[in-house]
């Protein structure tokens, strides 16, 4: 294998020195996906591995005012059973919950998740759904921060330049009542499998049922993650009912095909969407009778 | 071909026990015990993380040691299904209700699975029935042994209760 040099760190500025270099570093956390990667020889030779596994201050969950942050290098397990998130995110906590198994989840990282992209990455909807910013630092210590839909460009592929190395991820906290949640993931079996698709959902209704705020995202529904923002809108103001809810998830089922076409899948996810979509929005929505 | 400038040193707990060995950057945890320590206890069954069957318990919580680089390691607390069992050899009586149960059939899952069940009931000694499912849920059993698996599973809660 193509490792040429193995650097253990314990400190965000250790990590940063290690990314200016004219061949530059890889991060690994946790393994789950990298040592696969390693011994599949798909990472290419003379790599230098930066093991950032044990940087503490990129493991905390913090309150930061209304600002929940997760710090890159947390684990889904952490995650999965803190309090703090179940409170204030609603759903990433069932999302952290639903990675792999027990062992991948003692493991691998939120940081992981997100910078590894793929189409079903469990918390990468939730995410969005949170309307969570990135925060990221490069070698010379300046701090980026973006929405998540904005550093998601594409399947696999984000934003992070070579030099930058993802700190956190931070969201506004939904404690205190209004807002409801939902997280459904669409799989094969119950654990140690890639998920087929996931639907994250948050909703806020005033006293009279007009919906407030919607938020729909769908995890291996779009070929680049994102929100069903049109959808959105067309619930957005209105009494939640049967009708609506069906046309909002027939406007998700249009943006699917406006943006991936029609595919081998499609017999199957277009019909699933729709469905799970409806069933989803009306357990979430209190509806006009 | 090995690259013994590439190497570099790293130190655990394992099973109680301090030690320590020269490793190259790729090597994984797995490859420590199996190799440098003999423990053969623990198994290679997949290699990426899916059949549980190289479970052990890395500072408290389960791992799949394919996954985890040695160097990753370095510094943490290990169990291996050769730590399990008493100071003079006497089996846990997770392991004894895995014999008691019928759970070991051609035995490769079971270290795996008694490592996740410790786990298991060092956080919830009386768990339900999907408490279990989801514990072992990272483990496969080929020869489709679950039902003794789980049995075994309540009779070591009910018995590590008993003598509380």
């Amino acid at each position: 294998m193509g490792i040429e040099k193995y650097i253990q760190v314990t400190s965000i500025s250790e990590v940063l020195s290690c990314l200016g270099g004219t061949s530059p570093a890889r991060i690994i956390c946790g393994g789950t996906d990298m040592v696969i990667s390693l011994r599949e020889g798909s990472l290419g030779e003379h790599i230098t591995l930066v093991d950032i596994s044990r940087v503490k201050e990129l493991q905390q969950i913090t309150q930061d005012g209304q600002d929940i942050e997760i710090g890159a290098a947390a684990v889904m397990a952490d995650i999965a059973e803190s309090s703090c998130i179940a409170e204030s995110s609603l759903i990433l906590h069932h999302a952290a919950r639903s990675v792999g198994s027990p062992q991948i989840r003692s493991r691998g990282t939120i940081g992981g998740n997100i910078v590894t992209s793929a189409q079903c990455a469990d918390t990468i909807p939730a995410l969005l759904a949170l309307d969570a910013q990135i925060t990221l630092m490069n070698s010379e210590q300046s701090v980026r921060t973006l929405p998540i839909s904005q550093f998601l460009t594409g399947p696999k592929q984000t934003d992070i330049r070579n030099d930058e190395l993802l700190i956190s991820v931070r969201f506004p906290s939904l404690a205190g009542g209004v807002y409801r949640g939902s997280y459904y993931k669409l799989i094969r079996r119950a654990a140690v499998a890639k998920s087929r698709m996931s639907f994250a959902l948050i909703s806020a209704q005033d006293r009279q049922g007009i919906v407030e705020d919607i938020r729909i995202s769908i995890g291996s529904a779009l070929s680049t993650h994102g929100r069903f923002k049109e959808a959105e809108k067309m619930l957005i103001g209105k009494k939640a009912s049967l009708d609506a809810v069906e046309k909002t998830a027939e406007c998700c089922v249009s943006q699917v095909v406006e943006q991936t076409g029609i595919r081998w899948s499609s017999a199957y996810k277009l019909p699933v969407i729709k469905d799970v979509l409806c069933r989803e929005l009306e357990t979430l929505l209190e509806m006009e009778d | 071909m090995e690259h013994k400038e590439n190497k570099t040193a790293v130190s655990m707990t394992v099973n109680g026990k301090h030690i320590q060995a020269e490793v190259l950057p790729e090597t994984r945890l797995l490859d420590v015990l199996r190799e440098e320590l003999h423990l053969l206890g623990t198994k290679e069954g997949c290699s990426i993380g899916e059949c549980g069957a190289c479970t052990v318990l890395m500072n408290g919580r389960t791992v799949n040691a394919c996954m985890v680089l040695a160097g990753s390691a370095d510094g943490a607390e290990i169990m291996t299904i050769e730590g399990v069992c008493g100071p003079e050899g006497e089996l846990h009586p997770i392991q004894q209700a895995f014999i008691d149960a019928g759970a070991v059939h051609c035995g490769f899952c079971t270290p795996g699975m008694i490592i996740s069940t410790l786990s298991l009931l060092m956080k919830n000694p009386q768990p339900k029935d999907d408490q279990i499912q989801e514990a072992l849920s990272g483990n496969l059993c080929r020869c489709t042994g679950y039902h003794q698996i789980f049995k075994a599973v309540r009779l070591a809660s009910e018995r590590m209760h008993r003598k509380e």
